[in-house]
């Protein structure tokens, strides 16, 4: 703002809105704004920069996440980019969605001539899906709560979509679970804002939920969050990732031991790695990698680890599968049929919430 | 999150009123910021919808500045710049600039300061703290033609309905009504006044169960009451008082009557030239009509058809309409 406000003083004070008077405005409001949050500590720094935790002194001093993004200022003001992905941000919490995270205000701020400061203040839930799985006891979470936490993952996903937003980056560190057993995303609809402003940072960036097509052609289309939460879903079951490639070479290797390397039809053209890099493998049985699951839970799985993301299960498609089905359920349960190793498991001691030290 | 809708005494008692603005200066700054926005996106070539956006932008804002801390003029080019950047139209300042320069005189384009760039960037940021970032916004044009498709009847009847529909949205722009009401019940309530205006009575549309009672407007908006309807046609026809026409400054060239100047584009005018130049006709025809309106307004009020809170009553106004002017 200092350079505004010397500007201010250059006008001069003939025309009849008086420019000093603006300033002092300037003055007030920047500062009132500031001081709405206070930060009380760091969250956690992720690729796109700083999560910290912070107080809301509007409100009874609640906590709240302040996530704070730098992008550079352009001759042309706020790049549109920035303005239009942070305008749906704001439109789509107009929907209130249950599985999505709060965003509950937008600030931003001139640090120098070419940068601004966003800062997106978001409810503050203090556990993610990957500390949720930690503080699990063994033998880890019941069926029910699987396919709960999933229904959740799905809905919240399936929302996204039908508003266009693809997330690109779902992994347990961005869900997050409320103390109430609510599953809700966080970080998504940014990565426009990211790609095109992003300071170059060296925090590690996970593969362990990319999808194939992103590993070779860095294409990002709704399926990417479908293959992601397929990660997820054994993750839900073996309470340890199932996919760990350490570059992207090794993760394609890895997701093709699981899944057999694709048909020549089926690999894509123009991808700068021929499928000769790859050994030839037959798809492995998935319950080899997943011991618990139980086969209409497989079947899911399978349909959202598909190589082919035109074939790949949608969001709301998956909404509908069997898994998620009550009828089935009480049928699976009853009869016993199948997975009674599971079901006398959940009897057994098996903990729907995990306990929190 | 702030909510965007405001009750009548909240906007008449706006932080420009605390700051010493009477009610009518600020209706017509109100007025001026938003034929400035329009008229110079239309000279940029924006969309109708983009200098809409602009125009609630500039009316939010002054829901928490005073006219007396900001410019109107400095304040309605920077919501321009901003709008075109959210709708994806962007322009360049620089060239929003030129254009204000173009329609103010030397003594008026002062209040942009010496830089008037740097004047502008700073508006930004101010204007974007100021709305919070709620930027994408509906208006009652999208609705107004949703609607226009359910309803049956005479085709070129009902493209006459709609052009004025259209024409009565341009002009409520210069209302704080996107202050009051959502979109759809703007639509609903212009369409209707329209409707009244252009004698074309509105007794079927798509989807209506044979042997219903029930009005068109029912069909579309629940729970709408005529009260309502009526009250934001009364605001919408209010701009018409030779009062409000005489003080106005006028930026632009020429001064024209704000119905004369649709932002940017005509309503599905059938996209051949010779139906444009036909609804550009109808336009021109239609402001000699609004002339009409207000010496009709005016005499009205004189007469004793007054409704008991002293203005005359919305049905008296339109069968006097009838009776003295056909279009």
């Amino acid at each position: 703002m200092k350079t505004s406000s010397t500007k201010y003083h250059g006008n001069g004070s003939s025309h009849g809105e008086s420019s000093s008077s603006t300033t002092k405005t300037h003055r007030r409001r920047d500062s009132h704004e500031k001081s709405n949050y206070e930060e009380v500590g760091v969250i956690g720094n992720g690729a796109y920069g700083t999560v910290y935790k912070g107080r809301d002194l509007k409100n009874d001093g609640k906590f709240v996440a302040i996530k704070k993004i730098r992008i550079q200022n352009t001759e042309e003001g706020m790049p549109m980019s920035a303005i239009r992905e942070t305008s749906l941000l704001k439109q789509l919490e107009k929907f209130e969605h249950p599985n999505i995270v709060r965003l509950l205000d937008v600030l931003h701020n001139q640090l120098t001539e070419t940068e601004i400061r966003l800062l997106l203040v978001f409810e503050y839930i203090d556990q993610d899906l990957a500390t949720y799985l930690e503080r699990c006891s063994s033998p880890g979470l019941g069926p029910d709560r699987i396919r709960d936490l999933m229904l959740q993952l799905l809905n919240g996903v399936d929302f996204l979509h039908a508003h266009r937003i693809v997330h690109r980056d779902l992994k347990p560190q961005n869900i997050l679970i409320t103390s109430q057993g609510r599953l809700k995303l966080a970080d998504f609809g940014l990565a426009r804002i990211y790609s095109f402003h992003m300071q170059l940072t060296s925090v590690v960036v996970t593969l362990w939920y990319r999808a194939p097509e992103v590993l070779l052609q860095g294409q990002y289309a709704t399926p990417v969050d479908l293959w992601s939460c397929g990660c997820i879903l054994a993750e839900l079951y073996n309470r340890r990732p199932l996919l760990c490639g350490q570059s992207d070479v090794e993760q394609l290797r890895k997701i093709f031991e699981l899944i057999g390397l694709p048909s020549e039809e089926e690999w894509p053209e123009n991808v700068s790695l021929p499928r000769e890099s790859f050994r030839s493998r037959p798809p492995q049985p998935l319950e080899k990698y997943v011991p618990e699951i139980d086969p209409i839970g497989k079947d899911l799985l399978e349909k959202l680890l598909c190589f082919n993301p035109h074939r790949r299960i949608s969001a709301r498609e998956a909404l509908n599968h069997r898994y998620f089905r009550d009828d089935i359920d009480s049928f699976r349960t009853s009869s016993s049929l199948s997975t009674s190793e599971t079901d006398s498991f959940d009897t057994d001691g098996r903990s729907d919430t995990p306990v929190s030290k | 999150m702030p909510c965007w809708y405001f009750e009548k005494k909240d906007i008449k008692n706006s932080p420009s009123f605390r700051d010493g603005v009477d009610t009518l200066t600020e209706a017509r700054y109100r007025r001026e910021g938003a034929r400035f926005i329009i008229d110079a996106g239309t000279k940029l070539g924006l969309r109708y919808d983009s200098c809409a956006t602009g125009v609630v932008y500039f009316h939010r804002f002054y829901m928490f500045h005073s006219f007396k801390e900001f410019h109107r003029y400095v304040t309605a080019a920077c919501c321009l710049f901003l709008a075109g950047k959210v709708e994806e139209t962007p322009k360049k300042c620089r060239d929003i600039i030129k254009i204000c320069q173009s329609l103010l005189s030397p003594s008026l384009f002062a209040v942009f300061g010496e830089d008037p760039r740097e004047e502008v960037m700073t508006m930004e940021r101010i204007l974007l703290q100021t709305i919070k970032f709620d930027l994408q916004i509906e208006h009652p044009y999208s609705k107004v033609l949703k609607y226009a498709k359910f309803v049956q009847g005479d085709k070129e009847k009902i493209q006459k309905m709609v052009q004025m529909a259209w024409t009565f949205i341009n002009d409520s722009m210069c209302t704080t009504l996107s202050l009051q009401w959502e979109p759809d019940i703007i639509a609903t309530s212009l369409l209707y006044l329209a409707s009244r205006l252009t004698k074309f009575e509105i007794t079927d549309w798509q989807g209506k169960i044979p042997g219903t009672k029930i009005k068109w407007w029912d069909a579309i908006v629940e729970d709408i009451s005529m009260e309502l309807m009526e009250d934001i046609c009364h605001q919408v026809l209010d701009l018409y008082s030779p009062e409000n026409r005489k003080k106005d400054e006028s930026p632009s060239l020429s001064p024209q009557t704000p119905s004369n100047k649709p932002p940017g584009g005509q309503p599905n005018a059938g996209g051949t030239p010779s139906k444009n130049r036909r609804a550009v006709r109808q336009l021109n025809n239609f402001s000699e009509f609004t002339l009409h309106l207000y010496k009709t307004t005016e005499f009205l009020k004189g007469t004793n058809t007054k409704a008991p809170h002293g203005l005359p009553t919305f049905s008296s106004i339109l069968l006097q309409i009838d009776f003295e002017f056909q279009i």
